[in-house]
């Protein structure tokens, strides 16, 4: 008789307890280095998008900016938009900006700045890294005689491409910047 | 939208007109407290889109804070009066109606006297006039730099800005072009600190209240 009455309590339990481990069990997260890879360029938005084998593999931009400023000091930076980088920046038409991050100094009597480009591939990297040379080299022009501690970071500034990236920051912690995009940019 | 800045406009110079002495070179001019007001959501290229602005540092960041466009503010990091009469080509091929000139803090040093640089700012006038004459000419007086940095920098003190905007002003009645005493911005927003740390250079919130002034000042109905 006993044993009855405890059949649905038991019951009851068990399928709590099912309901319960069901809701708290996390949706397979991915590892912090697995690469989210982005939309193909030019298809931004496009909820359909293309096959999956078709997706630039790595991290997208702001992924990679996170992940080589964690720790750095960005106080003298603001967050700017792709109006911005079209602005101080002369690229080579049909350059892929949809995929970029650009901080710029919070003055302009800084030259602090920080573009990181995630492109479709490795030759539309080094297709754009001419521009953010150009930049570099404006910039060095503007700050020149002027104010030297700024003239400093730019002659120490780092622009490079690694993969389908292209990175260009100018800080006083630009080769800490280098290092970890050197690393993480795959 | 024009029409609405226009009235508020009036409203505000009336406002600053009131504490006017008959010194209108210098920041002592000013009297009474005006009202503290807040930058205008104003589309300032649209205002200003027939203008010039042409300076050093201060003005660049018109163009660089994304307030005009980089073709109409001819400006340079250390730009000085004498560099700027020889980049007048965009004056020329433009014609601007104003043109606003912000000259001072790279032009002063230790050993450079007040005619020195009305001497440097009588010429740029006239290059100006070449190569558009039918431009309003607008010069701004010079602002100093705070009192802690000129103890560094003496030659661009306040007491030494008043004397030098004084004869600012009368070379611009000499030479009949007009006269802004745009230190009036930073008494306006005198409850706020305006200058970058390095007291010279401004935060860019300066930017819009310096056009707001220019608005009130230059912008009214015809």
């Amino acid at each position: 008789m006993r044993h009855t009455a405890a059949r649905p309590i038991i019951l009851l339990l068990l399928g709590a307890l099912l309901i319960l481990t069901a809701c708290s069990t996390p949706a397979s997260p991915a590892p912090p280095d697995t690469p989210v890879s982005p939309p193909p360029p030019g298809e931004a938005g496009d909820e359909t998008g293309g096959a999956a084998g078709s997706l630039p593999a790595g991290p997208t931009a702001a992924e990679l900016a996170a992940l080589i400023t964690a720790g750095i000091e960005t106080e003298n930076w603001i967050a700017a938009g792709e109006a911005e980088l079209r602005r101080f920046y002369t690229w080579e038409e049909g350059t892929a900006l949809d995929d970029a991050v650009f901080y710029m100094a919070a003055t302009n009597i800084q030259a602090d700045e920080l573009t990181v480009l995630a492109l479709p591939d490795k030759d539309a990297a080094l297709a754009a890294l001419p521009a953010l040379e150009g930049r570099l080299a404006a910039q060095k022009k503007n700050f020149a005689g002027y104010l030297p501690e700024q003239e400093f970071l730019l002659e120490n500034a780092v622009c490079l491409t690694k993969g389908r990236y292209a990175l260009l920051v100018v800080s006083a912690q630009a080769e800490e910047i280098r290092e970890a995009f050197e690393a993480a940019a795959e | 939208m024009l029409k609405t800045i226009v009235i508020l406009s009036v409203a505000l110079a009336t406002t600053l007109q009131q504490g006017v002495t008959d010194d209108p070179a210098v920041m002592g001019a000013v009297t009474e407290q005006v009202a503290v007001v807040a930058a205008r959501p104003v589309d300032y290229g649209t205002v200003f889109a027939r203008d010039c602005f042409m300076g050093d540092s201060i003005t660049s960041g018109l163009s660089y804070y994304g307030l005009l466009k980089e073709e109409q503010v001819i400006s340079h990091l250390g730009f000085t009066l004498k560099k700027a009469a020889g980049e007048l080509d965009w004056v020329r091929e433009n014609q601007p109606e104003n043109v606003f000139l912000l000259f001072g803090s790279n032009d002063l040093g230790p050993y450079v006297t007040n005619e020195s640089f009305i001497s440097d700012y009588r010429a740029m006038i006239a290059a100006l006039r070449d190569a558009a004459p039918e431009a309003r000419i607008f010069a701004q007086s010079v602002i100093p730099v705070t009192a802690k940095e000129a103890v560094s920098r003496p030659y661009l003190s306040a007491s030494r800005m008043d004397e030098l905007n004084r004869e600012l002003y009368q070379m611009t009645l000499e030479e009949k072009v007009n006269y802004l005493n745009i230190r009036k911005v930073l008494q306006l927003h005198a409850d706020e600190n305006l200058y970058e740390p390095d007291g010279l250079h401004f935060r860019s919130v300066f930017d819009r209240y310096w056009l707001d002034y220019l608005i009130d000042e230059t912008k009214t109905e015809e």
